[in-house]
Parts: structure tokens; sequence; C-alpha cells
């Protein structure tokens, strides 16, 4: 089993079926209403400098949009982003390609530092 | 098969105007001799349907607020030049004794017209330069007027989408 499918991000469905609505409510899940005060969203770990996630990060990963810049980021490294979008790419594509393959760069220097330094390294 | 929202090719959006039958309506209106209890879970109620709208328009999946069997009318729209969007940004922007200014249901409905590419069930859209708007090409004002016709709201609706994702307010705000 993937770690993916570990963190039961790999599929909403599953999740709504095995978790009951408050605890969801409490991840953020975006299928439900949005609940007041604070919430128990996961956060990436330490080193992440971005804004706090305010959904669960498995719907957030599973939107069209970002599983279709995923995709494009696949095809961007390749120099081949034009044949990807089906012509020239929108500037919020290729914005986001960046954001999204800084944000991997940012994962794989985590990884790679030893966790007595702050990373997620053995 | 319904398009799903995209930042590079077209994607579909529904309305919930009340002239959809196809799309499950919010809980309707309490009466005024409603108690506090019934008020509490009326308000419940309305916040869960929103939440699977605002679920459905992120993900595409509009299944859980579609009537069983029925087909809602799909708008399918495709992106807005960042040019010809920044120059309506910049002219709602302005103060409001500008002449210039923008009225938020004029941006809405500008929004609607650049966007729109199709509307299923109607003829083909032909989509012209307008002189009005700087030659930029937008569906035809007649569009507008029709669905105005039958509901203000759907316009004003689905050119609020249009703007929230080019303002980047969804879906991950």
């Amino acid at each position: 089993m993937s770690q993916r499918a570990d963190l039961a991000i790999a599929d909403c469905g599953k999740c709504m079926s095995s978790t009951p609505a408050l605890q969801r409510q409490h991840l953020g899940c975006g299928y439900l209403p949005r609940l007041k005060g604070r919430l128990s969203v996961w956060q990436p770990p330490s080193g992440y400098k971005g804004p706090d996630l305010t959904a669960c990060a498995g719907y957030t990963a599973n939107l069209p949009e970002v599983i279709e810049i995923a995709k494009i980021r696949l095809h961007w490294k390749h120099g081949n982003v034009t044949a990807a979008c089906g012509g020239p790419p929108q500037d919020d594509v290729l914005d986001c390609v960046l954001i999204l393959d800084g944000e991997y760069n940012a994962l794989d220097q985590w990884r790679m530092t030893p966790a007595k330094d702050g990373g997620g390294g053995g | 098969m319904i398009k799903p929202p995209s930042l590079q090719r077209t994607w579909d959006a529904f309305t919930t105007s009340k002239h959809e039958p196809a799309i499950i309506r919010p809980p309707a209106d309490l009466g005024g001799d409603a108690t506090q209890e019934q008020r509490d879970q009326h308000a419940k109620d309305v916040d869960e349907w929103a939440a699977k709208i605002l679920a459905a328009r992120d993900t595409g999946q509009w299944g859980p607020v579609t009537v069983e069997g029925q087909q809602p009318t799909r708008f399918t729209l495709d992106q807005v030049n960042p040019e010809v969007w920044r120059e309506i940004h910049s002219r709602a922007s302005l103060p409001d004794d500008c002449e210039r200014k923008l009225d938020r249901l004029v941006v809405y409905a500008l929004l609607f017209r650049l966007a729109l590419r199709g509307i299923s069930g109607w003829d083909r859209i032909e989509r012209q330069p307008d002189p009005a708007w700087s030659n930029w090409t937008m569906a035809p004002l007649s569009v507008v007027a029709h669905l105005d016709a039958v509901d203000p709201f759907i316009v004003s609706e689905i050119g609020l989408l249009v703007l929230a994702r080019l303002a980047g307010e969804r879906p991950l705000s």
C-alpha cells in the first residue's frame, strides 16, 4: 500500500464511508460545512513556510485543478508543456506549476535533511 | 460528461437558480412561527446544502446535488484572457464617483460573456468582438438578455464563479 493510501488521502469516498462526519469536519473535509473555531487540519511537518492548510490535504490533492497541474508539471519538466496543454499554457497554469515544483523541491530537501536537523530523513 | 474545473481548458458550471429544476434546492424558508430548535436545524441544513454545492463546484462531481434522472443546464466556460481581466479589474477598482468605474453586476455579466462557450440545449453561441468593450471577443449581449428574462441570478452567479477563479478565491482559499 502506498504512503498516500496509508494516510487515507487517496480516496475521499473511502474516507467518507469510514470516518464520522464530525471528525471529518474537524479534519477540514471539503465536502462538509466548515466548522468555526480551531480545527485539527493536518499541517505539513516542520520546515514548511507556506500558509496554514485550511482544508484536508486529501481533498485538496484530489481537486481536478491540482491533479491537472501535477500532470502538466511532469510534462513541463521535459519541456513539453505546450503539448500537454494543447496550446500555449495560461499564465495561471505556469504560476501553479512553479508553485508546485517549488513545494516538491522543498519536500525533497526536507526528506534528505536528518531528523535531528528538523528534516524528515533518518 | 461534465468537464471538471480547469485552469487550462474549458470547464462546466451549473446554476443554483430556482429555475434550474435539476439541481437540488436548499431547504425551504421557515415560517415565522418556527421554534428555535427548528430554526437551528434549518440553518444546519442550509449550511450542509451550501457545502455540497461548493464541493460540487470544486470537484466537478455534481451527482450528489443533482435530482435523480435529470440533467442540469450546463454552461461551458473557458479561461478569460489575463490582459482583459486586468483591464476589468482596474476599472472595477476605480473610485465610486469615477465615470469609468464598472459596477459589480456589470463585471459579473461581462465575465460571463467573456468566458461563455456554450449552453447545453442551446444553439451554438457565436462569439464576436463587441465594440462597446474594446472589441473583446465574447458571447452576444442577447444571451444575457435571454437568461435575465428567466432569472437575473443566473448570469450573476456564473459570472461570480468566473470572477472567484480569476481572483484566486476558490478552490483553495
